[in-house]
């Protein structure tokens, strides 16, 4: 379905400049939002996409331009005004509350009141299942937000602002943290928003998606737009070009594939975490990089964190180089050279009050003075950071700035920096290209395959099975915690992994 | 001032476009301002303020507080806080003072700080080992510690007779300046060494910043806490030491309400009760001017009562302050362009 001719502007934005001290974020952007589109906005990190929705969901002021919704110029004084003017934001970050039910979240802040001024619970929950219906969910409604998955939250936080008759919903990275059939969920209630005639704004690095859901596109660079289409007079290439203002140079998509050694780095038999993984075995070579696919709950994430000694193995072995270990704590998995990159940027990767500097080097081996053991050598600690922003191509101002200054793939870079730093050559990378833009996330995977060209071993669990197919040796696919099989080369393909990840067999034409 | 460890270059400093960093020089300054209106303030309102005595007596006074409050800086910073301190203090004092009874000074206290770090390190293997908060933790110990010092004295004074140059650690002078002074100096810049140029410090903000990624970076955060909590003991040790030299007779009712004015001068000089940073210089200038603001009142002849409320008033003061910036941070965040 897609827009007819008649739809009007519900919001439009016109001469939007955004200045910040020593930065022109937006300039002089026009973008309009029709009723009952889904309108993407792409651009390479850093080209203002941000920027443009905090502007629309009240979080910044325009420096200079106007905001038009339904016809009537606004001035959002903040995020609670753009709110009640029924614009609703769903972010990364939720805004629900973990210990109360779906439920209460839902009617949080107006709840049901009966004759007593008490909680009507009857009319909450009969209100809160229309609405859920409405959008087809079967969450358990008495459930708390806490024990709901990423993907379901998320939902939650779509049927609120169904509840609250929103008209605007923007989504940035929608589908960043969900599996493939949580995102087919996802698109499906998109489309039904969409035939309510709500506006949805749209942002995702993932290209495919934008094709699959989007009506219009709008392309940002530097701040400046560069076009709005209707996707269907765009390629893909189309879109990539308009994004970095030149055409990409054709990566190889699978990454040719050198020789690994026939030495094992990291064996693993039958590893068995309570209630997460049974029976896991495999091994990880020399020189080799090992994808890891499964679905939310399949044990993906904990394999990784088992091996790296935050969760609690309750049999099997692990051996690294031959030698027999115990995965207690992280420190142990780094005293036999293992290093994991967290899932979660975030939640348990970022100090958000620490320079890039020192989180780059939190794990790195210490640098200390020659005089004393207790302090830090900070002239060799600034040489090893301009040597890891230089192969990196981390771009931040200094060394001495807040990490949470730098843009979410530049972030992501420092936390690669980080496991590089840990003079580990056994290296877990969850999600390792999470919310980077293309440019990115090329230069990401290039660099994974030069580590292991260069003889490290390697574990990519991702849920970004493209990422897979372009980077992994052997693919590992998980499901409900057991290994459901292990890929060679030949048969890795998209199709393969996610028939795999989802339980089906695949047929055996390599084996 | 510590920025000037932490980024050499004085132009990233000073570029507006470093919101945050910019922030936090203006909290130093901003406590600095404070302090200097209510030095000039006492000074006009309160004949007697600006002589060579009360300047001394102030310094002294703040001096004392100071030591403490930057040990606690490390425990906020790694988001805990040490409610034992006034009872390790008064502990400490006891203790040295008894000490000093039996065995030459340097002895005595050696043996009162060896007390603080073990009450701290008792502390800390509690928080860490048992999980539990530190908040119950130090408020248990605080009258733990408390008990065993009126049990040491049978509620009794301890007077200082032997050994009187113990004095010297609180009147003395060198090159002009109070020991006192000479002694919270030497404890701010090893602290300050600490926290921006060891992995110890590193780490303390790295837990108190995000703790589920000091896990995962492989930082050992029972080590760490255990460490921060005997550091904290350490300190209020120190400060016993001093009040003993200061008074020459303490008994254990001392030292109430002394945690409060740790984590009051701790909170005033910016660091935030969130954790993740701390701000030794700006400790060092709340304790001056909680000194300040004790010394005005005690000349103005207001009740000493009034220094309670005046206490409570600056640390609610301190914690708006730090809401508000903690929002004013979070917006220049979100301002982030990309």
């Amino acid at each position: 379905m897609g827009i007819d001719q008649t739809s009007l502007p519900i919001l439009s934005l016109t001469g939007i400049s955004k200045q910040f001290p020593g930065v022109k974020a937006l300039d002089d952007v026009e973008f309009t939002l029709l009723a009952g589109e889904v309108h993407a906005l792409m651009g390479e990190n850093g080209a203002g996409k941000s920027t443009l929705i905090n502007i629309i969901s009240g979080l910044l002021q325009p420096t200079a331009g106007k905001i038009r919704l339904r016809g009537q110029d606004v001035v959002f004084a903040g995020a609670a005004h753009a709110q009640k003017a029924g614009i609703s934001t769903i972010t990364q970050e939720f805004n629900l509350v973990p210990q109360l039910t779906v439920a209460e979240n839902i009617f949080l802040g107006r709840e049901l009141t009966g004759r007593l001024g008490l909680l009507n619970w009857r009319e909450i929950k009969r209100h809160a299942a229309e609405v859920l219906n409405e959008l087809g969910l079967d969450v358990p409604l008495g459930q708390r937000v806490s024990y709901l998955s990423v993907g379901d939250r998320q939902l939650v936080e779509i049927a609120k602002a169904l509840s609250l008759e929103f008209r605007i919903i923007t989504m940035d990275e929608p589908t960043a943290a969900l599996n493939a059939a949580e995102v087919a969920r996802l698109f499906d209630i998109i489309e039904k928003l969409k035939r309510r005639g709500i506006a949805v704004l749209y942002v995702s690095h993932r290209l495919r998606e934008i094709f699959r859901i989007a009506d219009r596109v709008t392309v940002l660079r530097d701040g400046k737009r560069v076009a709005t289409r209707r996707i269907n007079e765009l390629s893909e290439d189309d879109v990539v070009a308009l994004m970095l203002g030149r055409a990409l140079k054709k990566e190889a998509t699978v990454y040719q594939k050198v020789p690994v050694s026939e030495k094992a780095a990291l064996s693993v038999n039958n590893l068995n975490v309570p209630g997460c993984l049974t029976d896991i075995s495999f091994d990880l070579r020399v020189g080799e990089v090992m994808g890891c696919a499964g679905l939310v709950g399949s044990g993906r994430y904990e394999l990784t964190r088992a091996l790296f000694g935050l969760q609690q193995i309750s049999g099997g072995t692990v051996k690294v180089n031959g030698q027999p270990m115990l995965p207690t704590a992280p420190s142990t998995a780094m005293r036999h050279s293992i290093y994991m990159l967290p899932e979660e940027r975030k939640v348990e990767g970022v100090f958000p009050d620490l320079t890039v500097r020192e989180n780059l080097l939190i794990s790195a081996k210490r640098l200390f003075h020659r005089l004393s053991e207790m302090l830090i050598n900070a002239n060799e600690e600034e040489k090893q950071y301009q040597e890891m922003r230089t192969s990196l191509d981390i771009r931040a101002a200094n060394s001495g700035q807040r990490i949470v200054k730098l843009s979410g793939g530049n972030q992501q870079k420092v936390m690669l920096g980080r496991a590089l730093m840990s003079n580990s050559r056994i290296l877990l990378l969850n999600e390792p290209t999470r919310g980077v833009d293309i440019g990115t996330r090329v230069e990401i995977h290039a660099t994974i395959r030069k580590l292991a060209q260069n003889g490290y071993a390697i574990i990519v669990s991702s849920s970004d099975i493209p990422e897979l197919v372009s980077v992994s040796d052997r693919c590992l696919v998980l499901s409900a915690g057991r290994t459901k099989g292990l890929l060679d080369r030949a048969q890795i393909s998209e199709d393969n992994i996610t028939a795999l990840a989802i339980g089906q067999e695949i047929s055996g034409d390599n084996e | 001032m510590n920025h000037s460890a932490e980024s050499p270059n004085f132009r990233s400093i000073f570029s507006l476009s470093n919101a945050t960093r910019f922030v936090q020089i203006a909290e130093s300054l901003g406590v600095f301002a404070l302090l200097m209106i209510v030095v000039i303030g006492a000074s006009i309102i309160a004949p007697g303020f600006f002589t060579y005595t009360n300047l001394t007596n102030t310094l002294i006074a703040a001096s004392i507080t100071a030591v403490t409050g930057l040990g606690m800086t490390f425990a906020i910073a790694m988001g805990g806080f040490d409610l034992s301190v006034g009872s390790v203090q008064v502990l400490t004092a006891i203790v040295v003072a008894d000490l000093l009874s039996a065995i030459d000074p340097p002895l005595a206290i050696l043996g009162a700080l060896l007390t603080g770090l073990a009450v701290g390190l008792v502390n800390g293997v509690l928080i860490s080992k048992l999980r539990l908060p530190a908040f119950v933790v130090t408020f248990g110990m605080m009258s733990i510690v408390r008990g065993v010092a009126l049990l040491i004295t049978q509620g009794q004074s301890v007077m200082i007779t032997k050994h009187v140059e113990f004095g010297l650690l609180n009147n003395g002078k060198i090159l002009g300046l109070p020991v006192p002074f000479i002694i919270m100096t030497m404890v701010f810049l090893a602290l300050s060494v600490l926290l921006k140029h060891s992995p110890f410090g590193r780490h303390a903000c790295a837990i108190g910043g995000n703790r589920a990624a000091a896990t995962v970076s492989g930082i050992n955060i029972d080590r760490t806490t255990i460490a921060v909590f005997g550091l904290v003991g350490v300190t209020a040790a120190i400060s016993g030491v001093m009040l003993s030299s200061q008074l020459m007779i303490v008994d254990a009712t001392l030292g109430t309400g002394f945690e409060l004015q740790a984590i009051t001068v701790s909170v005033l000089g910016g660091t935030s009760l969130s954790g993740g940073h701390g701000n030794l210089v700006g400790t060092v200038f709340a304790a001056l001017l909680l000194a300040t603001i004790a010394s005005a009142l005690n000349i103005l002849k207001v009740i000493s009562f009034y220094q309670y409320l005046a206490l409570g008033v600056l640390l609610i003061f301190a914690l708006a302050i730090d809401t508000g910036r903690r929002a004013f941070i979070a917006k220049s965040l979100a301002a982030r362009p990309g």
